[in-house]
């Protein structure tokens, strides 16, 4: 296993600590805030065992605070706040070290279903701004589709597959990825391109879709309308059709099956 | 649907066996020991009571114990004596110079003992400090209690050696503790000489302490100390055993070394059971003190002993009023 270039397998335990001082932020399913400490605290704490100074290690503290939106909140306790906040402390404690590689272990499972889909919005803000490279583990699948760009399926420590959320569902390698992928809801995942009938130029009716629509998005305009929809590219020239029946048997498999 | 009704009937014939079984054990179990009481005319004599000559010579083998520890030269060099003496002589300073702080002043450098209103008044900060103004209240008023009552000098004397005593036994057992959850073997051996030290009753501390440290002041103290260790251990055990795994590894993930886990992550962590910990340590400290007496322990305790021995009950109960108004105030 390699990280820049060094094995970590056969890191020393020495190394290991520079490595995890320098390189890696963890997120943790159950937050793992120090209950004695104040957010900012907690917040510096990757940076006070690397012995940073108080005032360096503050005034970082507090950039990451920002950057999670907890400003304000720099003096409250664990205990004190929410579970969506506390593991907004959580994210800014790992990313505080500016690591190069970011681990989240089920960060978003112990958080209700609002939460989870405000804080999911959360990182996907920050992934923005930061494009660190991410290991992200979940056993929410929806989760996944919606935050990776790519996927892999694990069972008993081996990976199963690896890929893109539309490469895993609709070219499943094992009886095991096909049986996680079954229940996924595909309109959120296939795009137009995917369910669309070839034809270059003819037709354009009076609605079009573009090919990277996701049909979750479209269906109601495809669905809705008697005739076959255009299909626009990126430079918005017509590559294709699609019609309802495409996109019903995309969904939900061809009439009498 | 007849599946379902035969293993209901199964169940209830188990269910009746196992009544059966129920009642059958303890009669065969205790059976013939009841036989026994009817019996009883029959049976030889060192069955009803062991002989004399049977009874094993326990005391001895204490007596040449003790008897190789205080007599015999270990490595040729000095006796197992001469270490505890040592260790008690190390305690002898701290003790001295709380009682410098509080009955005796350091006249080499022209240091008058705090007043009585100094230490009530430092208590109530203290108090404020560390709870706000109820505290503060009323560990100043107990502390302004004691000294109106006449028996300032005794009560400080007994402060004092809870003062010193508290701490060295907080930190011995958080040490102790700490080990043993490093180290497992060393819990092996811990935990039985833990539950020992628990259920000795507090006077058999005074018997080893007197042989092997002496009758004095500073023995009290030892006493004391080993007296109020074994809780600390333990909750110290308890505390640490009981931070979070993804704490420890939040620790772990942020690069700590094993000392800065120890330090930063899990002791903090587990700060509330080491309070309770503390708080109990004062208290073990409170009752030994007054125990410590019989083997030369001065102030209150003393007084008290020498009370009770001359049967004067108003003045005993009058002391502990007054002990129990330290332990109020040192437990707050």
């Amino acid at each position: 296993m390699l990280l820049d270039g060094q094995d970590l397998l056969r890191a020393d335990p020495r190394e290991m600590i520079e490595i995890r001082r320098h390189k890696m932020g963890m997120v943790f399913q159950h937050f793992a805030l120090l209950p004695h400490r104040t957010v900012i605290e907690n917040v510096a704490f990757p940076l006070e065992v690397q012995g940073i100074d108080k005032r360096a290690r503050r005034a970082r503290a507090a950039e990451v605070i920002d950057l999670v939106g907890l400003q304000g909140r720099e003096r409250y306790y664990p205990h004190e706040l929410s579970g969506g906040q506390q593991q907004r402390v959580g994210i800014a404690r790992s990313l505080a070290v500016e690591p190069d590689i970011w681990f989240l272990d089920e960060p978003f499972s112990a958080l209700d279903p609002l939460i989870r889909r405000e804080m999911q919005d959360e990182f996907l803000r920050l992934q923005n701004m930061l494009h660190k490279t991410i290991v992200f583990i979940t056993h929410d699948f929806d989760e996944a589709i919606r935050l990776a760009d790519r996927i892999a399926i694990m069972k008993d420590g081996l990976v199963e597959q690896v890929g893109t959320a539309q490469a895993l569902i609709s070219d499943p390698a094992t009886a095991y990825v096909a049986e996680f992928t079954q229940h996924v809801a595909r309109e959120k995942l296939l795009l137009v391109e995917s369910v669309m009938e070839r034809a270059d130029g003819t037709t354009p009716g009076q609605r079009t879709v573009r090919a990277a629509d996701r049909i979750a998005n479209v269906a109601a305009a495809i669905l809705l309308s008697d005739q076959p929809v255009a299909v626009l590219d990126a430079e918005r020239r017509v590559v294709g059709r699609v019609r309802r029946e495409n996109v019903v048997e995309a969904l939900y498999g061809r009439a009498g099956e | 649907m007849s599946s379902a009704a035969s293993s209901v009937a199964v169940g209830g014939d188990a269910g009746t066996h196992r009544e059966v079984a129920r009642w059958r054990a303890p009669a065969v179990v205790l059976g013939p020991f009841a036989l026994i009481l009817l019996v009883r005319e029959s049976l030889p004599p060192w069955l009803l009571t062991p002989p004399a000559s049977w009874t094993l010579p326990f005391v001895d083998w204490i007596n040449a114990a003790v008897k190789f520890l205080s007599r015999e030269q270990l490595f040729g060099l000095f006796t197992f004596k001469d270490v505890t003496r040592a260790i008690g002589r190390g305690i002898e300073w701290p003790l001295d110079f709380m009682e410098g702080v509080l009955i005796s002043g350091f006249e080499g450098v022209g240091i008058a003992p705090a007043p009585w209103l100094m230490v009530a008044g430092l208590a109530a900060v203290w108090g404020w400090y560390l709870r706000g103004w109820r505290l503060s209240l009323l560990a100043g008023s107990c502390i302004a209690y004691v000294a109106l009552f006449g028996k300032w000098k005794l009560s400080m004397i007994t402060l004092s050696a809870v003062l010193v005593a508290a701490p060295v036994a907080g930190m011995l057992g958080l040490l102790v503790g700490i080990l043993a959850v490093k180290w497992r073997a060393f819990e092996r051996v811990l935990w039985p000489l833990l539950n020992v030290m628990q259920s000795l009753p507090h006077f058999s501390y005074l018997i080893p302490v007197a042989v092997f440290i002496g009758v004095s002041h500073r023995a009290g103290a030892i006493a004391t100390i080993l007296f109020a260790l074994p809780p600390m251990a333990r909750l110290t055990i308890l505390g640490l055993r009981g931070v979070g795994a993804e704490v420890r590894e939040a620790g772990v993930m942020a690069g700590c070394t094993p000392w800065q886990m120890l330090w930063k992550v899990e002791v903090p962590a587990a700060r509330p059971t080491l309070m309770i910990g503390v708080n109990q340590v004062i208290m073990q400290c409170l009752a030994m003190v007054v125990i410590a007496s019989f083997i030369g322990a001065k102030g209150l305790g003393h007084d008290l002993l020498f009370r009770l021995q001359s049967l004067r009950i108003g003045q005993a109960l009058e002391i502990g009023v007054a002990i129990v108004f330290i332990a109020v105030t040192l437990d707050g």
